[in-house]
């Protein structure tokens, strides 16, 4: 049997961490909008920021994922190699299906018209412009990105531990310190809000491109990380 | 023989700490290797680095051959059962025999399902709720079920109570039998294996302090107890390991054979002759004492 797969069956084990938890959370989050939109008796428009749950549970499964299954699967003799291609099959097949689910989710309560209670939970303003194939691969390319940003953050403390996360850690805090410093010195804050307002749509695609940087970093680190 | 696994001066360091030094021996195919020594000697650590799931800081290991880093010729004809190892915390006991099941290719599914009978396991229940002793069962049920061509247990016991220890002995030396396989078993109940191993390597601080076929080293040593006089007499010019003494009553171990005209002269004396167990061999070369005098048992 291909042991790429093996890794996989071994993600498929842990259901709750890669399916359950997120999309309970999404739909939880989706019943108390829509309750609220009942209450409101659907006057007022409800942009619902709950979607982003699923973005953010996302990023959390893969940091948690690794610490959990990569000596395991070192200790049954997986190479690294299969054990990261294996990880990152997952990350992309999840990433996929929910995708898909979002998109399917998201036409409803177009046809609905917001779910007959002017709710907006699985599109957010902007989107109304983008066709459904266009959402469909915004969805994906920002799950596929905070996948692989989890991975190589999990991947830094594999292979260097905690002084790997400590120096990457403080690294991030220095240099975000001193942008934002200098944005504000500079009084650019403004700008750079008005540059994202017209250009989100090149940042959606720039994630693609971002994320495969993530995901050569973590197969580097993966390479020389020991159990 | 076809060699298994060669290393060749193999070194691991940690910073300025040198835990493997310059370790070298072969390991040959369908035999039953003991790998012995002390907590910390290194054991594991080169276990590790045969697996690849450590990188030598130097040195040459060759595992059927080749480099066994990321290659999977070599890593899917391994099972390394370690007292460590860590399990995934939603795991059950299925979930890890059934993953099992599909990474190695020779698993046999129906003598694992016997092992689990055998060691009485709940296969439904989480590993993070097993005592100590069942997961030791399930390392020991992966590790004779997998059937690899090299089989490495380290310290698979722990926890066990004697019955299943002893039922871990006999399923190995039965389906060993039937299905030769190059065993590598590092355990410290010594006496418990030592009838199984056919070769033993000791490793103390780092080092290879023995390398040898255990039939020869049941030979190596003997005991000699009778009347203090004689046996300082006997022990004369001999490599001493061991002295004790109680009243006039004295025992010595001593390392080399001795001949047939020697011993019919010592029991003349009342001195009486018993081998040195295995244990207590090892027991006296590691204890600090006797370190550096081991060449010449070979």
């Amino acid at each position: 049997m291909n042991r790429m797969t093996g890794v996989m069956k071994i993600h498929w084990k842990d259901k709750w961490n890669w399916i359950y938890i997120p999309w309970i959370i999404l739909l939880f989050s989706f019943a108390v909008n829509v309750f609220i939109g009942v209450l409101t008796g659907g006057e007022e428009q409800i942009n619902s920021g709950g979607l982003s749950s699923i973005f953010i549970y996302i990023f959390v499964c893969s940091l948690i994922v690794q610490g959990q299954t990569f000596s395991f699967a070192l200790g049954l003799n997986v190479r690294r190699t299969d054990y990261f291609a294996g990880t990152s099959m997952m990350g992309l097949l999840v990433s996929a299906a929910s995708a898909i689910v979002l998109s399917f989710f998201s036409l409803l309560e177009k046809w609905s018209d917001g779910w007959g209670v002017n709710l907006h939970f699985f599109t957010i303003p902007f989107m109304n412009s983008i066709s459904p194939i266009g959402r469909l691969g915004i969805y994906f390319v920002v799950l596929v990105h905070m996948f692989f940003m989890g991975l190589v953050i999990s991947s830094i403390y594999r292979r260097f531990r905690r002084t790997g996360l400590f120096v990457f850690f403080t690294t991030l805090f220095v240099l975000s310190s001193v942008a934002s410093f200098s944005l504000t010195y500079y009084g650019l804050w403004l700008d750079v809000f008005g540059w994202i307002a017209n250009h989100y749509m090149e940042m959606f695609v720039w994630m693609a491109p971002i994320a495969v940087v993530y995901a050569l970093l973590s197969y580097a680190m993966i390479r020389r990380a020991t159990v | 023989m076809n060699r298994i696994v060669e290393v060749n001066r193999l070194n691991k360091t940690y910073g300025s700490d040198t835990v493997i030094k310059d370790v070298s021996f072969a390991i040959e195919e369908n035999k039953i290797y003991g790998l012995l020594g002390r907590n910390g000697a290194g054991k594991t650590t080169i276990m590790h680095m045969i697996t690849a799931q450590l990188f030598p800081s130097g040195g040459e290991l060759k595992v059927f051959g080749e480099n066994p880093y990321e290659n999977n010729r070599v890593l899917s004809r391994i099972s390394f059962i370690k007292e460590s190892q860590k399990y995934p915390d939603i795991f059950r006991i299925a979930d890890v025999l059934d993953i099992a099941a599909s990474l190695y290719p020779n698993w046999d599914q129906s003598f694992a399902e016997q092992l689990i009978e055998d060691f009485r396991l709940p296969v439904k229940r989480r590993m993070k709720k097993l005592s100590r002793g069942m997961l030791s069962s399930v390392g020991i049920i992966v590790g004779l079920a997998s059937r690899a061509p090299l089989t490495i247990f380290d310290e698979p016991y722990l926890g066990l109570d004697a019955v299943a220890r002893n039922l871990f002995y006999e399923r190995l030396i039965e389906d060993y039998a039937e299905h030769p396989r190059t065993v590598i078993l590092s355990t410290h109940l010594i006496d418990e294996v030592s009838n199984m191993l056919e070769h033993v390597i000791v490793i103390d601080n780092g080092r290879i302090l023995l390398d040898e076929e255990a039939d020869g080293l049941r030979g190596k040593a003997f005991t000699a107890v009778g009347p203090a006089a004689a046996v300082s007499a006997f022990a004369a010019g001999k490599q001493l390991i061991h002295r004790e003494s109680i009243g006039g009553l004295a025992s010595v171990s001593v390392l080399g054979d001795v001949s047939g005209a020697e011993r019919r002269q010592a029991e003349a004396q009342g001195i009486e002759l018993v081998p040195v167990s295995l244990q207590q061999l090892i027991v006296h070369l590691t204890n600090g004492k006797t370190n550096g005098k081991v060449a010449e048992l070979g």
